[in-house]
């Protein structure tokens, strides 16, 4: 276990900001920690890192209690914290140097080191600016130079893609795969379920402080009853259609509106083979079709009512 | 070492305006150079007023006695007797007084005969020519009195060399008195001595900036917590800091010393106080950045940062007598101002410049045995100073660990 986190709680005044929370991260993982604003994601990690006191709880990191002065355990940490933490006195490349020397003493292993850094942001051609000339989601890239530069075990991300355009995202999910491929594990906190379900081999849902549920992706699919839901549009339904369509087998709901059906199924098999044909025999013609398999969105709103963005 | 490198590249970021600071300095600090002659005890010779003398009344000892006493006091130029070259050195201030000894001056001033008088030419609003008008009356005044009183026969053959031989006499016992009011009657204060006044306000204004934008830039909350993620300890964070803050404030005293050197260098090493200066300025580097450092604990803005900057070290100078002497300022206002360092580096300063006292002609150096004395005359303006930089620094550290602490 790389980390383990046993009954955080911290309170802010009134506010409980984390509930008991626990978590294991193993070795070699990329875990997700899936949570909408507000969840507790931020306090969590930062009571990990030690840079926030809590009120009980302990927790772990390489097997060692973590505490503000656990520096042995810090040199191996790589940080991208929420909110982006640069100089803007200082520029890319002197900003990645800065925060990778604090970990890496020997300047010669540093100069590649941060080399390989702007290059897997994708800064190369932007070394030389200082923060101010960059955008946004340059900004959000050099923030993750900075925290993996000096090649951590391992990798602590808060949101590091917030306000990232889509195509550059995909290069840093690519980037942090290939990072973890090389040996990193990786926490990786996001309110962005596409994210966290096309990055993450663990995931952990939290809302309001308190873990909800953990496993893979499929695992927490499969925690909830519901299979596909298939939409197809579709001109002047019948009710009696309609009604006859909520018969077929595994359908959990049915909706028809504004010429477009919706059936949700509760789990099964070949669902859309048998709507299809079940169409066909009626002799009803439609437009489009497209079938969905359940998100974490499905997952989160089945175990708390509520939609993970809203 | 990180750290310490960081700081500097951040502190690169003011150093425009930090540069813009040491120009607006130098510039007024060039400018008063220029408005008053490096005048100082040292170069006292370049600062005497030039005359020229014609002596028509040439080989008459008492004509030649005067002369040589004007030469004590003034700069003789030497000049044919030509009334066209004489305008023209007047119109070109090359000379500030032509005084024109007729022939048979001497013989006629024996007899006491007061029809034959000496003759000037002066430049106009010349305030140098009322001396020369008052030394030479003082030697004839003396003159006068040895001659009617007491002198050997008038009409002896070496009269008129004992006549001289006696007024020098009597004019020497009181020469140090009229060579300071030469000294003062042109009211010179050193120009490396309004240097070293305005050069606080440049040094503070210098310090404070840089320290208080790199401190500003390590303090911003995502950086401060940034670092605290990484295995240097908050403590060699801090002493890295603390070099670099040092290591500042005394670049920015270096640089306004070296330029102190450049304009008036000279002078500085002639007055021997110029370690004087450096003690007291460098005490006050360390106020400055006591100064800084609470700023840049205190502010969280850019435009909060140059206003303080401006506000405390246009203010305190103002209030402290750096621009003008303490000296004419109201008892009030110097009441209010014991309560500012820079008005015990102004104390100091103006010690420093007392120490020469008398002035007289020769005062070339504070002599090394009075060394140890000077300096114990300016020792508590100094502590007082260390004590106010020390007071600064602990009750910055101090609300800002309580803000620490109450923030969590
Ligand atoms: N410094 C703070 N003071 C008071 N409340 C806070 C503070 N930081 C966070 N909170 C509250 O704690 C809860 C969790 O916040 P946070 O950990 O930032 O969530 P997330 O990172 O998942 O968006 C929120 O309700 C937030 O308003
Ligand atoms: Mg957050």
């Amino acid at each position: 276990m790389l980390i383990s986190v046993r009954d955080l709680v911290k309170r802010y005044g009134n506010l409980v900001a984390l509930d008991h929370f626990s978590l294991d991260v193993r070795e070699g993982e990329i875990l997700g920690l899936l949570g909408p604003n507000g969840s507790g994601k931020t306090t969590a990690i930062n009571c990990i890192l030690s840079l926030l006191r809590y009120d009980k709880g302990t927790v772990e990191i390489f097997g060692r209690p973590m505490a503000p002065d656990a520096y042995e355990s810090k040199r191996d940490i790589g940080v991208v914290p929420q909110n982006v933490a640069v100089f803007n006195e200082l520029t890319v490349e002197e900003n990645i140097d800065y925060f990778c020397g604090m970990y890496v003493e020997d300047r010669a292993v540093r100069r590649g080191l941060v080399q390989e850094a702007v290059e897997f942001v994708g800064l190369a051609d932007f070394r030389r600016f200082y923060p101010r000339k960059l955008s946004g989601g340059m900004l959000r890239r050099l923030n993750i130079a900075c925290g993996i530069a000096h090649k951590p075990k391992l990798i602590i991300m808060d949101e590091p893609t917030v306000g990232v355009d889509p195509q550059s995202r995909n290069s840093v999910l690519e980037g942090i795969r290939k990072l973890n491929e090389h040996g990193a594990t990786v926490v990786y906190t996001s309110h962005y379920m596409e994210e966290v379900e096309q990055l993450c081999t663990r995931i952990v849902i939290m809302d309001k402080g308190r873990t909800l549920a953990t496993g893979t992706k499929d695992e927490l699919k499969a925690m909830i009853n519901r299979g596909e839901t298939i939409t197809v549009e579709i001109y002047a339904l019948q009710d009696e259609d309609v009604e006859r369509i909520r018969q077929l087998p595994n359908v959990a709901s049915v909706e028809y509106d504004d010429n477009r059906l919706t059936v949700r199924y509760a789990n099964g098999q070949h669902n859309l083979l048998t709507l299809l044909d079940f169409l066909k025999s009626r002799d009803l013609s439609f437009e489009k079709v497209y079938s969905e398999r359940p998100t974490l969105n499905d997952v989160f709103l089945e175990i708390t009512g509520r939609q993970l963005r809203d | 070492m990180q750290v310490f490198r960081a700081y500097f590249k951040v502190v690169r970021a003011s150093a425009g305006t930090i540069a813009l600071y040491m120009f607006i300095f130098l510039q007024t600090a060039i400018l008063v150079s220029v408005l008053n002659p490096s005048g100082g005890a040292g170069s006292f010779e370049e600062t005497r007023t030039p005359i020229a003398v014609i002596n028509r009344d040439g080989g008459a000892p008492l004509a030649q006695g005067l002369a040589d006493y004007l030469a004590d006091t003034f700069r003789l130029v030497p000049f044919p007797d030509d009334p066209e070259k004489l305008q023209d050195a007047l119109f070109w201030r090359n000379v500030e007084y032509i005084a024109t000894i007729p022939e048979g001056f001497s013989q006629a001033f024996m007899a006491g005969e007061e029809g034959v008088a000496i003759q000037k030419a002066v430049v106009p609003d010349s305030t140098s020519s009322h001396y020369v008008d008052l030394r030479i009356d003082k030697f004839l005044n003396t003159a006068r009195l040895h001659r009617d009183f007491g002198a050997p026969g008038v009409n002896a053959p070496d009269a008129q060399a004992h006549l001289v031989a006696a007024v020098r006499k009597d004019l020497s016992a009181s020469t140090p008195v009229t060579v300071t009011a030469g000294a003062a009657s042109d009211g010179t204060v050193p120009g490396y001595s309004h240097y070293y006044s305005f050069m606080s306000y440049a040094l503070l204004a210098m310090a404070m900036l840089g320290i208080s934008s790199t401190m500003m830039a390590f303090n911003k909350a995502e950086v401060r917590l940034r670092n605290l993620c990484t295995p240097v300890s908050v403590r060699r964070m801090s002493l890295a800091l603390a070099a670099g803050h040092g290591v500042l404030a005394v670049a920015c005293w270096a640089v306004l010393v070296l330029f102190s050197l450049v304009f008036h260098g000279k002078a500085l090493l002639a007055s021997g106080r110029l370690w004087l200066y450096l003690v007291n300025s460098l005490t006050f580097a360390v106020v400055a950045t006591a100064i800084g450092f609470a700023v840049g604990s205190f502010v969280k803005s850019g435009s909060a940062q140059a206003g303080a900057v401006n506000v405390i070290a246009l203010g305190m100078s103002f209030l402290s007598g750096v621009f003008v002497p303490q000296s004419i300022m109201s008892q009030s206002v110097l009441a209010v101002a014991r309560f500012l360092p820079a008005y015990w580096y102004i104390r100091a300063h103006d010690a420093i410049g007392a120490l020469v006292g008398g002035a007289s002609s020769g005062a070339t150096s504070v002599a090394s045995g009075a060394a140890s004395n000077a300096l114990g005359s300016i020792a508590p303006y100094l502590l007082i100073q260390l004590g106010f930089a020390a007071a600064i620094f602990s009750v910055t550290l101090l609300i800002s660990k309580e803000r620490q602490l109450s923030r969590v």
